[in-house]
């Protein structure tokens, strides 16, 4: 294993592959930093971008722009007190009033110091832990998979904001997208309803861009006719990194937050907004001021930074070993792998284990980066989050164009975009978690696909789904997820 | 730029409407019938046990289900409030605004009346302008416009062999 993950350091740090993961961490950074764009807009964006690339140039520099965004969010949530990405919201607390008392630096510095612990603590969590949980997933059958795919989508549903019914409808309709076109198993054309073009079924790209970005675009446009003055700015020189002093006080917050952030970002579709809000919590509950949170605390900065960052590899874990996406971002990821005729899953590790360490490797080295980016680049950065929605949006949506269009030069994959802009604005407003719909979406193919073969196997009887052990306790589980759900939550409301 | 809320992506709405639910609910219930309409043209299964029509009326159904739960919460504060909620007028029409400019946008390149550069230079100033009709604004995204028009259409058709009208 160390062998493996020396190699694959090596091998990232040749040219050209660090200048794609610099350029991924780069432009993460700065999307991440600028409130309304995010990780899974400007990735989106780059596929199109990457089909002339190799696959593991292609994918270091997404990983590089996943880790970039999450940590971006914190400059404008600490400068404006407007969260870059959702994950910064925790952030936003007590980073702005520290801004506003004239330690923007001091802010800053904690969170992109504490950005850096929580990646690497993620980082050896991923190296320890993917290979073994890999060769556990080899041991599978299609009625394991298709249970733990199951399992995944209650999780998903059930972990989201919200209602769980809303969860559950959002992957619902994602599988729903995802059926037109021909059946893989017998070569029957579906649910076309005489559009030829829907032959290939809603390609994953335009479905991404649709969701991601056009509704972003739509819900900015609407929302800049009630908005009012623009945020003042809180003033910032530059960044004041923290001394060994508040790294021993501020060491136990770190890896506590850190580990809460991995495991939560293990479990699918949870997402780095949960995890910070839980490690904020737990931050809270262990202070012996608790008093001091949201009015500007170190300890909630640190929490909060820790663990958006950690669950960046939390969320990978899934996604190296089993091919399920641990939250949005993952999900795309997992999109461009097989765009890049990369077969995800549990055999990635034995198919493309050189791929899977240098993926590993470049998640580790994107942390470091980040970090350096961060302090040298602050001060630019804090100029950069002021730039104006009626500037950036019509062109993302030209980008949005041309990807669209580029995937297989035809017009439909771009009115495909603007029809799942709407879905996604109808989504947002109804208050349905975009997660579990993007993760059904791209799920659904592996669940029909296990189910067939399961039922092939057994001559057309689901009777193994519960007599096979590991798929008995995936069903259980989800059952009993399902039936926790149904016990009414103080402040649950639909 | 927008407000926390409105980066979400999962969902948060500064002002949304009592009857988002209800839109979804009627959304949910077309997609529902589309799929189990669909399915019920297919032919019985051949090769497996399970077949091509299973898996979406499966879906059709369950996606019936959820939306009749996510239905009845809406019925129930209706019937309590008998109030609905105000979208803002002037939001939704620049959202439809900017979704209808799209659809122009994109539908002049599909049948090609104006080569991309044009299209691009007149879209962007013209979008910009429903977020914010300022000349301020309008004069730096004609010079958008201008770089990503031309520069696009040069770099995509060029270097890409993307087939842009020209």
């Amino acid at each position: 294993m160390t062998e493996a993950l020396f190699s694959a350091l090596i091998q990232v740090m040749q040219f050209p592959t660090v200048l794609w993961l610099i350029l991924g961490v780069g432009c993460g950074i700065v999307v991440g930093a600028i409130p309304g764009l995010g990780g899974g807009m400007l990735i989106s964006l780059t596929i199109p971008l990457t089909f002339g690339m190799n696959a593991t140039d292609a994918l270091v520099m997404m990983i590089g722009m996943y880790v970039g965004a999450v940590s971006g969010g914190m400059v404008s949530a600490t400068l404006l007190r407007m969260p870059g990405t959702p994950s910064a919201v925790m952030t936003t607390f007590d980073g702005h009033p520290m801004a506003a008392r004239g330690e923007a630096g001091r802010a800053l510095g904690l969170g992109v110091t504490a950005s850096l612990v929580g990646g690497l603590i993620a980082g050896v969590f991923l190296v320890v832990m993917s290979p073994p949980l890999a060769k556990l997933a080899l041991t599978f059958g299609p009625w394991e998979y298709f249970s733990m795919v199951l399992l995944a989508m209650v999780l998903i549903a059930a972990l989201s904001k919200g209602s769980m019914a809303k969860g559950l409808l959002g992957g619902a309709l994602g599988i729903a997208f995802a059926l037109p076109g021909l059946n893989e198993s017998d070569g029957q054309l579906r649910l076309t309803f005489g559009v030829d073009e829907l032959a290939d079924g809603f390609n994953l790209l335009p479905v991404l861009l649709g969701v991601f970005v056009m509704s972003q675009i739509i819900r900015d446009t609407a929302a800049a006719a009630t908005r009012g003055a623009p945020p003042i700015m809180a003033k910032f020189d530059k960044t004041k990194l923290p001394g060994l002093r508040d790294l021993r006080r501020h060491g136990g917050n770190m890896f506590r937050s850190s580990v809460i952030g991995t495991f939560v970002g293990v479990l699918p579709g949870v997402g780095a907004s949960i995890a910070s809000m839980i490690a904020y919590g737990t931050a809270r509950s262990f202070s012996k001021t608790p008093e001091k949170f949201g009015t500007g605390c170190e300890e909630g900065i640190v929490a909060s930074e820790s663990a958006n960052n950690s669950n960046v590899g939390g969320a990978l874990v899934p996604l190296i070993t089993m091919g399920i996406p641990g939250s949005p971002i993952d999900a795309i990821l997992l999109g461009a792998l097989v765009l890049h005729q990369i077969q995800p899953g549990p055999l990635l590790f034995v198919t493309n284990g050189e791929f899977v360490w240098a993926l590993m490797a470049a998640y580790l080295i994107a942390n470091v980066l980040m970090f350096a980016m961060m302090v040298l680049a602050l001060p630019a950065l804090a100029r950069i989050v002021r730039i104006k929605t009626a500037y950036l949006m019509p062109a993302i949506f030209v980008f949005c164009v041309i990807g669209a269009f580029g995937l297989s030069n035809r017009m439909f994959d771009v009115y495909v975009v603007i029809g799942f802009g709407l879905v996604g604005v109808l989504l947002e407003r109804a208050k349905v978690p975009v997660g579990p719909f993007v993760i059904g979406f791209v799920l659904a193919s592996i669940l029909e696909a296990e189910l067939r073969s399961g039922l092939q196997a057994s001559g057309g009887s689901y009777l193994p789904m519960l007599t096979r052990p590991v798929s008995l306790f995936f069903v259980l589980s989800a059952g009993v997820l399902l039936a926790l759900q149904m016990i009414p939550r103080r402040g649950d409301k639909t | 730029m927008s407000t926390p809320a409105e980066n979400l992506p999962e969902g948060g709405s500064p002002r949304p409407t009592d009857n988002a639910d209800l839109h979804l609910c009627i959304f949910t219930a077309i997609i529902a019938a589309g799929l189990y309409a669909g399915a019920s043209v297919l032919p019985p299964p051949t090769f497996d046990p399970l077949g091509s029509a299973a898996v979406p009326k499966a879906v059709a159904v369950v996606l019936a289900g959820l939306a009749l739960l996510v239905l009845m919460p809406y019925v129930r504060q209706r019937r309590q409030s008998g109030a609905t909620g105000e979208a803002s007028l002037q939001g939704a029409a620049n959202g439809a605004g900017i979704v209808l400019l799209a659809l122009l946008y994109t539908g002049v390149l599909d049948f090609r009346i104006v080569p991309f550069w044009l299209a691009t230079l007149l879209f962007i100033p013209a979008a910009g302008a429903i977020i914010r009709p300022e000349r301020s604004v309008l004069i730096v995204n004609l010079i958008i416009g201008l770089i990503l028009g031309v520069g696009g259409q040069w770099i995509f058709t060029k270097f890409f062999y993307m087939d842009l009208p020209v």
